[in-house]
């Protein structure tokens, strides 16, 4: 390895491979690669490099693309656009009138009772946006299995995230990112029971009941999310302050829904 | 989902914005705006509905890639750039086929001239296998740098822009990464 090279030497070889030269430093760049050895070695080794960095970023990506292609290509073949069948009828102007006035007070009435119904859910949509954010993956090291997990992961490949996380039961971190996956994926039973196996870790059962609170609270049911968060604000589950200061405020707010 | 669909500018921005999830989403975007008009060149071109998926992706890679060139600008509507990118994809894939006769599109769209600027498959050999060990062992600050620097090649300017931090800090720490590479 050449190693007694200057770092401005280096930041030039970094150029040639940017092409970021101008005519004269590249004939004397070029000049240099065929008289001087050592030079030319670090060169093949920066390209080298190069190449490594070109290679993980282009399979990154294209593992991306193909989740997005995957992704629309099955949206795109659902039969959503089979129009619905419509009898003609032809009905005297006074009927149709007749109908107009029964239609409007029918309306009416939908939308008051419609309001009533549905704003409890969209308040909880709208706690749900409010109190969750998708955790980031935070493990850099480790065996491969768990480096694809990360990429899958991020990527939104939650099948295939789950899928590998799955290999590392024993892992509680790991655990709780596959708990995630299954939230994010909507398989509600799963995250359910992931996270209350994690429950009773020293490290994550704070955590783990969070997210369990997030996953009943997406699917509605008030009852449980209620009792889990109340786990945490009574100290039954260990946590943090902050945690415990977040499911105090959603306790609240979820008290003034009923 | 956003009520309205990004313009051409705002793709060519969540492309360049080195951020994975804003790119993700223009990927996206562009599939439901343009799958169908390459779909379209290919199908009308002895293609099959099962040549697109591989040419559209090999599209947006090629996108991905100019939009991040430092001084990169859309010449005309991004419709007609990705059919540009399309047809010349195509057509390189029919005269292969045909033993490289010459070989003459139906036009389904206005193209313009396209550079031939695309991917090269890599395969890594052995030492650098033990490099890409090394890339993977290193932190997120370093990684976010080399893929910037090195692969997305942004100009260090843009580069300290995006991670907050002064342009000389920018290069020390490219500095201080590449050497973590070259051991």
């Amino acid at each position: 390895m050449a190693t007694n090279l200057t770092s401005e030497t280096y930041e030039l070889i970094e150029q040639y491979l940017r092409n970021e030269l101008t005519e004269k430093q590249l004939t004397a760049f070029k000049n240099r690669l065929e008289t001087d050895p050592e030079f030319a070695k670090a060169v093949a080794n920066e390209e080298s490099i190069q190449q490594v960095v070109a290679f993980k970023a282009q399979k990154d990506l294209k593992t991306r693309l193909e989740t997005i292609q995957k992704e629309y290509l099955a949206n795109r073949t659902t039969p959503e656009e089979t129009s619905p069948k419509q009898p003609t009828k032809v009905i005297p102007l006074y009927r149709k009138y007749w109908y107009l006035g029964a239609a409007a007070a029918a309306l009416i009435a939908a939308v008051i009772a419609f309001n009533l119904w549905v704003t409890p859910s969209l308040s909880t949509e709208q706690l749900y946006a409010q109190h969750y954010t998708k955790p980031a993956f935070d493990q850099s090291r480790g065996e491969n299995g768990i480096t694809e997990a990360k990429s899958a992961y991020e990527n939104r490949d939650y099948t295939k995230a789950i899928a590998l996380l799955s290999n590392f039961p024993e892992n509680p971190k790991l655990q709780q990112y596959k708990g995630i996956a299954e939230l994010e994926s909507n398989q509600y039973p799963k995250a359910i029971a992931t996270f209350q196996n994690l429950q009773s870790n020293l490290d994550h059962g704070g955590s783990a009941t969070w997210y369990l609170a997030m996953t009943y609270l997406r699917s509605n049911n008030m009852e449980a999310c209620k009792r889990e968060l109340t786990k945490l604000t009574s100290g039954n589950i260990e946590t943090t302050n902050k945690q415990k200061a977040k499911a105090a405020k959603l306790l609240k707010q979820l008290e003034n829904i009923k | 989902m956003p009520a309205n669909k990004p313009t051409d500018t705002q793709l060519l921005h969540m492309l360049a914005s080195g951020n994975r999830s804003e790119e993700n989403k223009a990927f996206s975007q562009l599939y439901d705006s343009y799958y169908g008009l390459v779909e379209s060149l290919i199908t009308t071109n002895s293609g099959t509905p099962e040549d697109v998926p591989e040419v559209f992706n090999e599209v947006l890679l090629i996108l991905h890639k100019n939009a991040n060139k430092p001084d990169f600008k859309l010449t005309a509507a991004l419709k007609t750039f990705l059919y540009s990118i399309a047809r010349k994809i195509w057509l390189a894939k029919l005269r292969k086929t045909r033993n490289n006769k010459e070989t003459e599109l139906n036009e389904t769209h206005e193209s313009i001239p396209v550079e031939n600027d695309f991917y090269q498959t890599i395969e890594l050999n052995d030492q650098q296998e033990t490099v890409k060990k090394l890339l993977n062992k290193l932190g997120d600050d370093c990684k976010t740098i080399i893929h910037l620097y090195y692969f997305l090649k942004w100009r260090m300017k843009e580069i300290a822009e995006h991670l907050e931090i002064q342009e000389s800090a920018a290069k020390n720490r490219k500095s201080r990464c590449l050497k973590k590479l070259r051991n």
